[in-house]
């Protein structure tokens, strides 16, 4: 899992059928270094389930605990990325 | 699953058979996530029907090789959606000069009024 | 599977099902690359041998933070040590007492 930031929305009209009725947003992963919450340039396109707001902070899964996230213990959804909490704090230093 | 953009096509003769009728599309991936994967290029499998020049949701492993239509299909990346639109919320990071190498913002990227570049 | 330090905790009350009444940990990976023959990797080793990313995972036994744990990534992992409904592939699977490098891992190491 990573910690990221809500940074955009994806638009498709045209999905696989496994992805079909998913929101996709755009999250970017952050790191905390030196004290400071810093972008590390890395992007992922996420599924989510939780309706994340701008700016907001949240885990994002992979693989499988994504996939657990959008229908547990299934194979079935064309999910690789998933946000699974949205942080509303963190005793790493530097983190909001 | 990370955004890419179609930019060209494979055809092999001699394939896995697995691998007989599938579509194999050529994408330069936009933005990665994992650091261990990170190439150039992709080809994936195309069960959605994208063309040359869209922008595309790629998603990897074991969905995509179920998107390919069989989970022993010898596949790692399958296009999952046809991107219309990316909106980046301006206040959230640094733009997409952060977000997109230079040449590399989805054609479709739209911008919040006020961000900066 | 590899060592990582806790450096700190996360929770939020927004959450997938496969989250509830988990603990979330950030964890920094050690790196080796400053390591000689004889370094012990200890809860209170240096710094130094902290590399700069972070990554988050899912603790069922409760580490501390500062402590050093063994990170295991993958779904049968997962499976075994939560649970096959977590949202997760990333878990403390132990706490670390002490390492010892017996070898110096060379210039270029990950």
């Amino acid at each position: 899992m990573i910690r990221g930031r809500v940074m955009g929305e994806v638009w498709a009209t045209k999905k696989a059928p496994r992805l079909a009725g998913r929101k996709l947003i755009l999250v970017a992963e952050t790191c905390i270094t030196a004290g400071a919450e810093r972008p590390t340039g890395r992007v992922v396109v996420a599924t989510d389930l939780l309706d994340a707001a701008r700016g907001d902070t949240v885990v994002v899964a992979f693989g499988s605990g994504a996939r657990n996230a959008e229908c547990p213990g299934s194979r079935d959804v064309l999910v690789d990325a998933a946000v699974v909490q949205i942080v509303d704090g963190s005793s790493t230093p530097g983190a909001d | 699953m990370i955004l890419g953009r179609v930019i060209g096509q494979c055809w092999a003769t001699r394939q896995a058979s697995r691998l007989d009728g599938q579509k194999l599309l050529l994408v330069q991936p936009l933005a990665w996530y994992d650091p261990d994967h990170q190439a150039d290029h992709l080809v994936c499998v195309d069960p959605v029907g994208a063309e040359v020049g869209q922008d595309v949701v790629v998603c990897m492993g074991l969905p995509a090789r179920l998107a390919a239509g069989d989970t022993r299909t010898p596949v790692e990346a399958s296009i999952a959606a046809i991107v219309d639109g990316v909106e980046l919320y301006p206040d959230t990071a640094e733009g997409p000069a952060f977000a997109f190498a230079p040449g590399r913002a989805p054609e479709t990227l739209r911008q919040n009024p006020g961000a900066s570049t | 599977m590899k060592l990582a330090r806790v450096v700190g905790t996360l929770w939020g009350a927004k959450q997938s099902d496969g989250m509830h009444g988990r603990r979330v940990v950030e964890v920094r990976p050690l790196g080796l690359a400053g390591a000689t023959d004889g370094t012990r990797l200890t809860a209170d080793c240096d710094d130094v041998h902290l590399r700069e990313s972070s990554m988050l995972a899912l603790d069922p036994l409760g580490a501390d933070v500062g402590q050093l744990v063994l990170i295991g990534v993958g779904s049968r992992i997962r499976d075994l040590v939560i649970g096959p409904r977590a949202t997760t592939k990333a878990c403390v699977i132990a706490i670390v007492d002490e390492a010892l490098v017996e070898m110096s891992p060379g210039e270029g190491s990950p």
